[in-house]
């Protein structure tokens, strides 16, 4: 989970930053103008940075130094020099593998943005608040199943004797070749993206000015060319984002391509598994995760020259400055793009389409519904009798629910429990403290920093950071045992709690702290009784994510799991790798019992305290 | 010629508004927030769709036309200028839409900046502009295609005072000079009565008055319409027996003005405040107060005096240099013309006010009338 949900939580926090890029009108005043992110001198604000000190001491000594290690045994294993490399980059089946990750991803990453971008502009800007909550709903659902989960059901809906094949046996056709293949992993990774493909694109959305339409319109523009011309060019920061988070997601990929991908459709990701986990060839492992990543840098470098802010605006929240001509260089590439769609858009304007509002609201309701679906196919396969993964089931039967109570599964069960309680604690702490650290102590520029590498564990992708956590700990004797893996998993969680609870922080009015200051209160007091009080519900909320992701992740629980620590996550993946087991179905019924559960309770509760602040407020179309 | 009238809308928000506006001339709604005049332009527009009625531009009817056919101009409040386009693109971006000939387009855009006089800044983007800079874009790619009419929602609204004045006078000369109708929405009434030819004034949805400015400044026709301008001093009361008196409900009796009101009922009365005078001249109603506050207010002062059976007066007096000034706590006499008082009958529970006096009547378009209006 944790390498899904990870995306989400950076881009959520990220795109707030883009705010101020969309030429918002600089004379209205905009509501949170007054509490924009600059770090208010007062006496005493300097003491308040020290309180990042520990998340981040905590990061780099715990993910960052990891990660060069494995960058330096890459040129010293087995022997001082660039062998390794070498050998990747002249093997043909590595070389191939390579590209074909690149394309997957790519691939994917387009494909998402094409099919996610009109659900985007739907619910950030459809007058139809059912439809808005119900797209949302469906987009946001998959976060809460795990990675393995989703990769599972499309098991059985692409599988030989799975959904899709099933019915075009029913139909009177033959079986098509779905899985096992780079189509499925394509399929799978899609389906994995879009959501993290949408949520940028929403929050970014929002904020354009709504008059922007409908001054295209007045001046004689159809509906859809409008759109093209004048909606899509303003979104642009937020198809950046999203198309930086799939690439970098899409690259990184492991359990999607280990499942669907059988021997055409390798990615990388499962070439560094595989080296670690069956080879043991480390020096392999390594130099492929430093390509990974090496790619992962570049595809953020290339980005960042387009994008104002640098990479900060992908990390920070607090928007630094921005340049006003970085906003409009948007390259030939875009600009032809463009004026290729704009005349396609003339043409569906003439042909009177685009005056019917329902096509655009039934296409997105059916990605909507293609989004959601799948996972739910879990439901009926855990009543399934059968071990084969057929769909629809030949009849129903408890068994699987019943063989989940056995040690067999109950005690990885457990484990993942504990650890994913111990983690969700100490991210929290570590997570908030520098939350208030970094958003009410420091400088802009620090700040910016600071954010940067509290979220690089969300922006990198997980397989190369599990790699290196693997080579660092077996060296530690923390490999097999429950603390490394915790250690591991807080490293995830610390960026999910940073990110909510820095959004927070930042529309947190400063001056109830300024207030509880002129009356007497000391740092302590302000934050015993004003700050945490008022952030409670956002802790509540980044705790239960940290959870989440704790006990859903898989890709570090499968390199660092072993003979005597499993966690349920890698139960379930060698249930799935090596037997083909319905069990697996009933865990993830429970897991989203679980999430519905966990979140119907923090709803009621947010009602009841009355904290709830619109978090989907919508944009009012009309003034009085 | 533009001429344009619209009825009805939609009910929860506006009701019953018939308006019908004349080619070349600078109408404004007028009214507080939430009265429903931006919504009404809206409609105009055709972002928003009308529950009922009507709306007609140069004797067809466009109701039902999307905003992109109906070839209006529009201003919006935040001027809505695209941001990733510079100033040419944006005030070419509606002669595009018309398929005009690139070499026209550029003359246009050039002769465009030219009236608005920003020639200088056609490469810049709209943030690096100021917001008068911005503005005077914004009316400039709303007029770029000639369109028979210009619809202004609040354009000046985020501007500073000094900027607001003088943008006000470039607008109006702007209007003139291109013979256009505009249809302004504003709900400053300063700003309203220097522009326009005529204004509708709208409370909660319905028109309570359509006239010139001088003439719903003047005469108003309903209670609302005379507190909603000026600064006034409301004054409650019943017509005395005796001759064309006021008794209040204070018990005071004042001259008051021949109306058409029947002894005994009851009335509102108003008078602004500068038709009030501090100076007795030995005139024989003056009453009697005491300055309880002086307020400066560069050109003018205005005084809050407790009168008796009065209650607090507001009298705005010109700051002229042989004008008398007056401090805390001097004793004076109020007095006033008995036909500047304006005053408007109590109507049952509702307390709706109607015009009372001869001469008051300007048809206030209700529900049940239709008008049409010069």
């Amino acid at each position: 989970m944790a390498e899904d949900v990870g995306g989400g939580g950076a881009c959520l926090s990220a795109v707030t930053g883009y705010r101020q890029r969309l030429g918002r009108h600089p004379a209205l005043p905009s509501q949170n103008d007054q509490f924009a992110g600059k770090p208010h001198k007062r006496p005493g604000s300097h003491s308040w940075r020290w309180l990042a000190a520990p998340a981040v001491a905590f990061v780099a000594v715990v993910y960052v130094a990891p990660m060069l290690l494995l960058l330096t045994h890459s040129v010293t294993d087995p022997s001082f020099g660039l062998q390794n490399y070498i050998r990747i980059l002249t093997h043909t089946s590595y070389v191939r593998i390579i590209v074909q990750t690149l394309l997957i991803s790519a691939g994917a990453t387009l494909i998402a943005l094409i099919v996610g971008y009109p659900v985007a502009y739907l619910i950030a800007t459809s007058g139809n608040a059912h439809l808005r909550l119900f797209l949302l709903t469906c987009v946001v659902a998959p976060y809460l199943t795990s990675t393995l989960i989703r990769t599972f059901a499309w098991e059985v809906i692409l599988g030989r004797v799975g959904l899709i094949n099933n019915t075009l046996r029913m139909l009177g056709f033959g079986g098509l070749d779905l899985i096992f293949n780079g189509f499925a992993v394509i399929v799978g990774l899609t389906h994995f993206l879009l959501p993290l493909m949408i949520l940028p694109l929403v929050s970014v959305m929002r904020q354009i000015d709504p008059a922007l339409m409908r001054a295209a319109t007045s001046l004689g523009a159809g509906r859809a060319s409008a759109f093209v011309r004048v909606f899509v060019p303003t979104s642009l920061p937020g198809i950046e984002v999203g198309i930086v988070l799939c690439f970098v997601y899409g690259a990184g990929a492991f359990v999607i391509p280990a499942l669907l991908g059988g021997n055409s459709g390798q990615m990388l990701g499962v070439l560094i598994e595989t080296a670690v986990d069956q080879q043991a060839d480390f020096g392999l492992a390594s130099a492929a995760s430093a390509l990974l990543a090496g790619a992962v840098v570049i595809a953020i470098w290339f980005f960042r020259l387009g994008m104002s802010g640098g990479v900060e605006s992908l990390a920070s929240p607090t928007s630094a400055a921005v340049s006003v001509s970085a906003v409009h260089s948007h390259g030939r590439f875009f600009t032809w793009v463009i004026s290729g769609a704009g005349a396609i858009a003339n043409l569906v304007d003439r042909s009177g389409i685009s005056r019917r509002r329902w096509v655009v609201a039934t296409y997105g309701a059916t990605v909507g519904l293609l989004i959601l679906l799948p996972q739910l196919i879990v439901i009926p396969i855990s009543f399934s009798s059968t071990r084969a993964l057929i769909f629809p089931p030949p009849s129903w039967s408890l068994r699987w629910y019943l063989g989940f109570l056995r040690p067999d599964w109950m005690t990885p069960f457990l484990t993942s429990l504990e650890i994913g309680l111990v983690v969700a604690f100490a991210s929290a702490v570590l997570g908030t403290l520098a939350a208030i650290g970094v958003v009410r102590g420091l400088k802009p520029r620090t700040a910016a920093a600071c954010s940067l590498l509290l979220l690089t564990p969300l922006l990198f992708p997980t397989v190369v950071a599990a790699a290196a956590f693997f080579l660092l700990f077996i060296r530690l004797r923390l490999t097999d045992n429950v603390f490394g893996i915790m250690l591991a998993h807080t490293t995830i969680a610390v960026p999910f709690v940073f990110a909510i609870m820095a959004a927070n922080l930042r529309s947190l009015d400063p001056r109830y702290e300024r207030a509880a200051a002129s009356l007497g209160a000391g740092l302590r007091v302000q934050l015993h009784r004003v700050l945490l009080p008022l952030l409670m519900g956002g802790l509540a909320t980044s705790t239960f994510f940290a959870f989440l992701a704790s006990f859903d992740e898989a890709v570090i629980s499968i390199f660092l799991s072993g003979i005597h620590v499993k966690t349920l996550p890698r139960r379930m993946y060698e249930a799935l790798a090596f037997e083909s087991d319905p069990t697996i179905a009933v865990v993830a019924v429970l897991m989203m019992l679980l999430a519905v559960i966990a979140l119907a309770g923090s709803f009621l509760l947010q009602r009841r305290t009355g904290a709830a602040r619109a978090k989907f407020s919508q944009t009012t179309t009309i003034s009085p | 010629m533009a001429g344009l009238s619209k009825a009805w809308g939609s009910v929860d928000v506006i009701s019953g508004i018939d308006l019908s506006i004349a080619g070349g001339e600078f109408f404004t709604l007028l009214g507080p927030s939430g009265c429903g005049k931006t919504t009404t332009l809206m409609m105009l527009a055709g972002f928003v769709e009308p529950s009922a009625g009507e709306v007609w531009i140069d004797g067809r009817q466009v109701t039902h036309d999307p905003p992109q056919d109906r070839n209006i101009g529009v201003v919006f409040q935040s001027y809505a200028l695209f941001p990733h386009m510079t100033v040419t693109e944006n005030l070419a971006f509606p002669l595009e839409m018309r398929k005009v000939r690139r070499a026209e387009i550029d003359r246009r855009v050039a002769e465009v900046l030219d009236l608005i006089q920003l020639s200088a800044v056609g490469c810049y983007y709209p943030a690096q502009l100021s917001g008068g800079q911005q503005q005077r874009v914004a009316v400039a790619r709303a007029v770029i295609f000639k369109p028979p009419v210009l619809l202004m929602d609040e354009p000046l609204g985020a501007l500073d005072r000094k900027l607001r004045v003088d943008l006000q006078i470039e607008l109006r000369r702007l209007q003139q000079r291109l013979g256009i109708t505009v249809v302004y929405v504003t709900h400053d009434q300063d700003e309203a009565m220097s522009m326009s030819d005529r204004i509708a004034l709208l409370n909660a949805g319905r028109l309570e008055q359509v006239g010139r400015p001088t003439e719903i400044y003047e005469e108003p026709a309903s209670l609302f319409v005379a507190r909603f301008l000026g600064n006034n001093n409301v004054m409650q009361g019943r017509i005395s027996s005796e001759n064309g008196r006021l008794r209040l409900d204070s018990g005071r009796l004042i001259p008051s003005r021949r109306c058409q009101i029947g002894v005994g009922e009851q009335v509102c009365a108003i008078i602004r405040s500068e038709r009030v005078t501090l100076d007795n001249n030995g005139a024989q109603d003056a009453v009697e107060g005491r300055v309880q506050a002086v307020i400066f207010l560069g050109a003018q002062t205005e005084y809050r005096v407790d009168a008796a059976g009065l209650g607090e007066m507001r009298v705005t007096v010109q700051n002229t240099a042989e004008q008398r000034r007056w401090r805390l706590g001097d004793e004076v006499a109020i007095c006033w013309k008995p036909d500047d008082l304006r005053l408007f009958r109590k109507e049952s529970a509702g307390g709706e006010y109607q015009p009372a006096a001869p001469g008051d009547q300007h048809g206030v378009a209700r529900s049940d009338q239709k008008g049409g209006f010069q």
